[in-house]
């Protein structure tokens, strides 16, 4: 009993530095650690990670509140469709929940932990490979315009972080869409994917895309 | 009932996304219009 909660208490910690210097939530790190060192079965890992982000996130925002960063325009816009989309990630790991346990190897492990597990490593190591691709390219042009910027469809509303310069909405509202899908499933608050979004996709500048990053998680 | 669901889906994250964009441009232009009203003499 005691193991655990030193346990929790130190990724919670790791979590909430991490917050703070990137403005993502901290899930990513949370949900797999909960559930590989702490032993928690994926579900319950993803619920309990879901709600510690709470916590990092709002503590984080209270300490950079007066930095005037957030573009609470961008944050709203693409509300929407993170909502709906979580409730359709949890929608799709209750039904995982539900498929019972698989046999591999002679052993049984529930799909639930299996699957969920399995997208983690995809998404996580495409968000790395892209991540470095993107740097690597962008090395020495400064501010780079981002790739939405370039997908003209109507109608569009332009952005105070962007310059003034306007973005589709239909593009951020899905883009919202699958960030909040990935959220209801995999127990990240979005920061992972969402920071590095808002800064090579949507072409805004590091420290306003950290604390809108924070405002979205 | 599938094809209403994913209807609903498709068009919820644009109509909120598009009512969202125009209420926040439709507030800072009336909160603009006001202070301006103010600084007149």
């Amino acid at each position: 009993m005691i193991p655990r909660l030193l346990g929790g208490l130190a990724i919670s910690l790791v979590a909430g530095v991490l917050t703070g210097l990137f403005g993502v939530g901290g899930g990513f790190l949370i949900t797999p650690t909960l559930h590989i060192l702490l032993g928690l079965p994926m579900p319950l890992a993803v619920g309990t990670g879901t709600l510690n982000i709470v916590g990092t996130t709002t503590s984080s925002l209270w300490w950079r509140r007066t930095s005037n960063l957030a573009d609470l325009k961008m944050a709203v816009v693409l509300f929407g469709g993170n909502a709906l989309g979580a409730y359709l990630g949890a929608d799709t790991l209750h039904r995982l929940r539900q498929q019972g346990d698989l046999t591999l190897g002679g052993g049984t492990v529930a799909a639930a932990d299996l699957y969920t597990l399995l997208v983690y490593l995809v998404v996580l190591s495409a968000i790395f490979a892209w991540m470095f691709a993107e740097t690597r390219r962008s090395a020495g042009q400064g501010q780079t315009q981002g790739l939405f910027a370039r997908l003209r469809i109507p109608p569009y509303a332009a952005f105070d972080s962007l310059g003034g310069r306007s973005l589709s909405i239909p593009v951020l509202s899905y883009f919202g869409l699958i960030l909040g899908y990935l959220t209801g499933l995999l127990g990240v608050g979005g920061g992972v994917i969402l920071l590095p979004a808002l800064v090579y996709l949507v072409g805004m500048r590091t420290h306003a895309a950290v604390v809108t990053s924070s405002v979205m998680v | 009932m599938a094809f209403l669901r994913i209807l609903a889906i498709l068009l919820i994250p644009i109509v909120w996304g598009l009512a969202s964009a125009r209420l926040i441009e439709w507030l800072r232009e009336r909160r603009k219009a006001r202070s301006n009203k103010e600084c007149q003499p």
